[in-house]
């Protein structure tokens, strides 16, 4: 089980013995029941229906702006790839910069690499201790396994670690017993060349388990200038599998691995390869209602070659432990986390790392209380993480949230925060040198401090009818200690990265789904950003603070999904993305629509049209960089299970 | 702020004109306790029945229901954001024996056994969880039945409409269970 997963499990328990110890409510009429599906069925059949009701908080309730994207979302979509999948989320910036790049933020600070976005899949972390961000080309996945991606918007570092300064995006993938039997897929076009998912399922003594490969090799992009072809394909395989204990009983254990590899095509340079695999084994244990234990460890290796700028060997380690304990009004989580990562990073041509190889530490522990104040109605969780860590010694990142629920339809929460990025060897180690001269022209400081944000957020949600909700969420981020590029000119005019860069940021997010009609559903959101950006006295930073970040000030988007006669189904997906200001990126609009047929109960069809407004448009324009645009894209897929 | 009063405008013009066909019809509806606890039953059913082989996770975990739209309305509140294996749990209308075939549970309510005779007949010995009202539910062919004892909504089981399903119930459901026909064979 994940964390999130423990920590909802906890929430349960709490929710559902205050909800029994409840007094009941004066008035049924505004008070319907909305949670007794969480009571035993020995439980529903004690319930006097002619009294007035019990009731508990929703599972989803939560202190922070959260959206979380299910697999018959994903489905729907048709999206081919995990970055693209994330679209799907609320108030979130997705953003292409090649055919195996994506730049991917909430709350600002969109560039490559984004790193202030911290993402975990099925409880590993796949921040890149080298670039910071996330190398999307390798984190390809059998969609089909998602059981489904929580996008947190707002700083996470008191439960998640560093480098949640803007959000988390944690995917969870499927427990085996839920991918049982056998299942292929199958699709090809213009675009996506090629992609082929087989997988087998089945049961073992204790548990279930299953196994799977995937190939996927996907086309070239276009200039951005002339259209032309770009040359960047991409191609990637992996084979891995998953094993579960059952569920029952006091001890319940996972096993997963995956090895990968493959090549990323860029337009100026040959081929890049990428290979690499993890192993992840979680152990939890359940002493009682109201004592749980979990204890997690993986390894993840991996192997990146860019030509051109370096070569990366990397092994991560990783041990974590966690305890939840009960009492009273109090459910509190404690734990901490042990993680060692090595880099042999061997820069070429004038880009290097020094030294060559370098291990990192990360010691942390962590403590949350969520205390049930008046039960059912008002929640106060106070927590923070303290990690030592090797580049700036000791962080804090507290956190203290507040929940209301004003009644069964209405909740109100907020939150201050405050969480910090660490330092990786893009910051501290990284010199560039001028092949001609031999002079460094860009160099890290080893003194390269953290940065941080320290948070304000609210939130709103209602469900004025069924099948009716609303999801407002406001805030304001103080950044310090920013990322800068300051210009010297001794001992040789040269650029520093230093810290003399802040921000302030402010905005509102908002998003409703809307069943329409039996058949039709429809979810749209919209973000605002206001970003502001400021320097440390003495700053000179030759690139004003642009290359922290380029990002629209607002986001829209709308999914539908409408079912029809015959087993058929049509869906789309639109997006209009506001304009980039510097390097500038037009403003877009794209729509991506599915029309899928269940032919038989186990076997599907579906063509998905990709970006059909434009025949190609930009994302994210690098200043220094070759420059590509993406184009409409036409595909057909099936899938069957056996 | 006024390109953001805007914007809300439109978007509270666009949650109103949204909002206006729904609030009707729940408003026709008396929201009651008893449906809620159906509605809970049968979402917790899930969890106490195995259906006998997995189906496509993408496709939606239907739960349909042939009742008023008071307990729709209760049954939409239940389901709202839950899912079943990874599947996300819909509410579905059965119009035709078409549709019925594709529900994975069958609600049949009170007043509606007319209307579902020909629906449970077509289903009889599909992978559908059928539930419905009345004592007379089973003897018509359903697999449990809700029924009202002491102000509480308990249910009857029946062994055999379950296993002619290919289904097969927990022992703990039979247990809580009011009465199992057909006992244990």
């Amino acid at each position: 089980m994940t964390k999130q997963a423990v920590l909802s499990l906890t929430l349960w328990l709490v929710c559902l013995s205050s909800s029994l110890s409840a007094q009941p409510l004066q008035s049924a009429s505004a008070r319907v029941p909305q949670d007794l599906k969480k009571l035993s069925i020995e439980e529903l059949a004690q319930i006097d229906v002619t009294s007035v009701s019990r009731r508990s908080e929703r599972l989803s309730e939560t202190a922070a702006a959260v959206s979380v994207i299910n697999p018959d979302q994903i489905f729907r979509s048709g999206l081919t790839t995990l970055p693209e999948v994330l679209r799907l989320a609320d108030a979130i910036d997705v953003a292409r910069v090649n055919s195996s790049t994506w730049a991917t933020s909430v709350r600002g600070f969109t560039t490559n690499p984004a790193n202030k976005l911290l993402v975990l899949i099925d409880g590993r972390s796949v921040y890149s201790p080298l670039t910071s961000g996330t190398f999307w080309d390798t984190e390809d996945m059998v969609l089909n396994d998602v059981d489904r991606i929580e996008v947190i918007r707002g700083p996470g570092g008191a439960v998640w670690g560093p480098n949640a300064v803007n959000g988390v995006v944690n995917v969870i993938t499927k427990n085996a017993a839920s991918t049982l039997g056998d299942y292929v897929s199958v699709g090809s076009g213009s675009d996506e060349h090629i992609f082929a998912v087989g997988r087998h399922g089945g049961r073992m003594r204790g548990g279930a388990y299953r196994v799977y490969g995937k190939y996927r090799q996907h086309g070239e992009q276009v200039f951005t200038d002339t259209g032309a072809d770009a040359g960047d394909p991409v191609q990637l395989g992996q084979a891995g599998f998953r094993m579960d204990s059952s569920s029952d009983g006091p001890v319940t254990w996972v096993l997963e691995s995956n090895a990968h590899r493959g090549t990323d095509g860029f337009s100026d340079r040959p081929d890049g390869d990428v290979a690499g695999g993890h192993v992840l084994g979680r152990w939890n244990r359940t002493f009682s209602d109201s004592s749980a234990l979990q204890a997690q460890f993986y390894y993840d290796g991996n192997y990146r070659q860019v030509p051109s700028q370096f070569t990366e060997k990397r092994h991560t380690f990783d041990l974590d432990l966690q305890q939840r304990l009960k009492r009273g009004r109090h459910d509190v989580v404690f734990g901490g986390e042990m993680r060692f990562s090595r880099g042999n990073d061997i820069g070429v041509a004038g880009f290097d790392f020094d030294p060559e190889v370098r291990t990192n530490s990360l010691l942390s522990v962590m403590a949350q209380d969520e205390i049930a104040v008046r039960p059912n109605r008002v929640f106060l969780t106070v927590g923070s993480r303290f990690d030592r860590n090797d580049f700036t010694g000791f962080e804090v990142q507290p956190t203290i949230r507040a929940r209301w629920a004003i009644d069964a339809r209405q909740t109100a929460w907020g939150a201050v925060s405050r969480s910090v990025r660490l330092p990786t060897r893009l910051d501290t180690d990284l010199q560039l040198i001028d092949p001609a001269t031999k002079q460094v022209t860009l160099t890290g400081s080893e003194d390269f401090k953290a940065e941080e944000v320290v948070a304000y957020e609210a939130g709103y949600r209602i469900r004025p009818v069924p099948p009716l909700s609303l999801d407002v969420a406001t805030f304001v981020n103080r950044y310090d200690r920013l990322r800068s590029a300051e210009a010297t000119l001794a001992p040789q005019p040269m650029i520093v990265l230093e810290n003399l860069l802040n921000a302030r940021t402010s905005g509102i997010e908002v998003a409703g789904t809307a069943q329409l009609r039996p058949v039709w559903r429809l979810h749209a959101s919209y973000s605002y950003l206001h970003k502001q950006l400021s320097f440390d006295p003495g700053s000179h930073d030759v690139f004003r603070g642009t290359v922290e970040g380029n990002d629209p000030p607002f986001l829209l988007s709308v999914q539908s999904w409408l079912d029809l006669p015959r087993h058929t189904a049509l869906d789309a997906l639109f997006r209009r993305v506001d304009t980039r200001p510097d390097p500038v990126v037009p403003a877009y609009s794209e729509l991506d629509v599915r029309f899928g047929w269940v032919v038989r109960p186990r076997w599907d069809i579906s063509v998905v049209g990709q970006n059909l407004l434009h025949p190609h448009h930009s994302e994210l324009l690098p200043a220094n960089a070759p420059q590509y645009d993406f184009r409409r894209g036409v595909f057909a897929r099936s899938r069957w299970y056996f | 702020m006024v390109f953001l009063r805007s914007a809300f405008g439109r978007y509270a013009l666009v949650a109103a004109i949204v909002a206006a066909p729904c609030t009707a019809r729940v408003h026709s509806a008396q929201p009651s306790l008893e449906n809620d606890v159906k509605a809970a039953f049968l979402y917790n059913f899930t969890n106490y029945v195995e259906w006998p082989s997995p189906s496509p996770h993408d496709e939606p975990f239907r739960l349909c229901v042939l009742a008023d739209a008071a307990f729709s309305a209760a049954l939409d509140r239940t389901i709202l954001d839950e899912s079943v294996d990874g599947r996300r749990l819909v509410r579905g209308v059965p119009r035709s024996i078409d549709d019925a075939r594709r529900c994975a549970i069958l609600y049949v309510g009170n007043g509606y056994a007319e209307q579902g005779a020909p629906l449970l007949g077509a289903v009889r010995d599909l992978p559908v969880l059928t539930v419905g009202d009345g004592s007379r539910f089973l003897k018509q062919g359903g697999a449990i039945g809700f029924l009202l004892e002491n102000n509480r909504v308990r249910f009857d089981i029946s062994i055999n409409a379950l296993q002619r399903s290919g289904l097969t119930a927990s022992s703990k459901l039979l247990r809580v269970a009011r009465s199992v026909e057909g006992g244990v064979q």
